[in-house]
């Protein structure tokens, strides 16, 4: 549901997305070292293959997003692997339209830096606990987020807003209940194994040494 | 570390059931089929009689009515038919496939899911040959 395909959305709609795509592409990869690649490739490779992931839901059916994960470990450079993988989703599973793609990119790339924001703010508990906790709030956020920005989209093409509300929302709940608790679970198990995979929070940089 | 972060992530995409693409597709079930028996200037010929066969069995026989054509209702699980009209020595086949259900996929999946994962390995690695001729510069 949160891929748009193409021939659902007017022109203007698509143009936006890819005007906006190209600004918030540029700002996610300005700066980027080669070192810097294998990470954001190995999150992307799992982004790619996420949305392979579903499971039905009332009339519809919903995939993993994980752009939660991806915001909690990129950081900056999620919406690059964000456009990545949607590419490679559009053009090897006809999932989401490639003329939709600078859309597609925003609703779940944006998310992603929202997950981002709030896993930097995080405090309050102690490591392990608190880097579960915050990485799934984020993760949970980032699925209800793009949920919303798909829906606003479809209302804004006259869909009815019962209706869309319902099947995109409602169907996204088990989607954010499973990516809150898994990116919950794998931000505490990095916090532990190997915290360098996580954005550094401004907490986490003080208490480092 | 790397290695051991790696596989959490693919055991965790294996962990949940995956099935088919998340994309939506059309099916369908032929539950009649008609065919018509015409010459090649398009005259509909009479009274032609049809023979359906399916694996080398004949399963049916009928004849045309006046408009050429001949109705055949498969049985629930046919799957290829074959068609084989004859009249006073001219004879035409024409060999359908039923077993498709639904828009045919040109290639397999894990074959698209590994057809992704290596352009991303392609662009990553062209990402990092990019970044690393000018990279020394900056760093």
């Amino acid at each position: 549901m949160v891929h748009i395909s193409d021939g659902v959305l007017p022109m203007a709609m698509l143009a936006a997305g890819f005007g906006l795509t190209a600004i918030f592409l540029i700002y996610s990869l300005r700066g980027l070292q080669a070192e810097e690649i294998p990470k954001i490739s190995m999150i992307t490779a799992a982004l790619f293959v996420a949305s392979l992931v579903h499971f039905p839901v009332g009339p519809t059916s919903v995939h993993l997003i994980l752009n939660g994960l991806a915001g909690i470990m990129l950081g900056r450079r999620a919406y690059a692997g964000v456009f990545v993988s949607l590419t490679l989703q559009a053009i090897f599973f006809s999932h989401g339209g490639l003329t939709a793609l600078g859309v597609n990119t925003f609703n779940i790339g944006i998310p992603a830096f929202f997950a981002w924001q709030i896993f930097e703010h995080r405090g309050g508990l102690d490591r392990p606990k608190r880097e579960a906790v915050f990485g799934g709030l984020a993760a949970g956020i980032a699925v209800l987020s793009s949920a919303i920005f798909v829906s606003l989209e479809l209302l804004a093409t006259g869909e009815a807003f019962q209706e869309i509300s319902i099947l995109v929302i409602a169907a996204h709940l088990p989607v954010i209940l499973i990516e809150t608790l898994v990116t919950g679970a794998v931000a505490g198990f990095l916090a532990r194994v190997m915290p360098q995979m996580l954005v550094s929070g401004k907490q986490n940089a003080m208490n480092a040494h | 570390m790397l290695k051991k972060c790696a596989l959490l992530i693919i055991v965790l995409i294996l962990a949940c059931s995956t099935s088919d693409a998340h994309r939506l597709m059309l099916g369908y079930n032929v539950k009649e089929v008609q065919v018509t028996a015409l010459y090649d200037d398009g005259t509909p010929a009479q009274d032609v009689d049809i023979d359906v066969m399916s694996n080398g069995k004949s399963i049916a026989k009928g004849v045309t009515d006046e408009h050429g054509a001949y109705t055949f209702r498969p049985e629930s699980s046919t799957g290829e038919l074959k068609f084989v009209s004859s009249s006073a020595g001219h004879r035409a086949v024409l060999s359908l496939d039923l077993s498709v259900k639904k828009q045919q996929d040109e290639i397999a999946l894990p074959l698209r899911v590994a057809a992704g994962l290596g352009y991303l390995l392609g662009v990553a690695g062209l990402a990092m040959i990019y970044l690393s001729r000018k990279g020394p510069k900056k760093a």
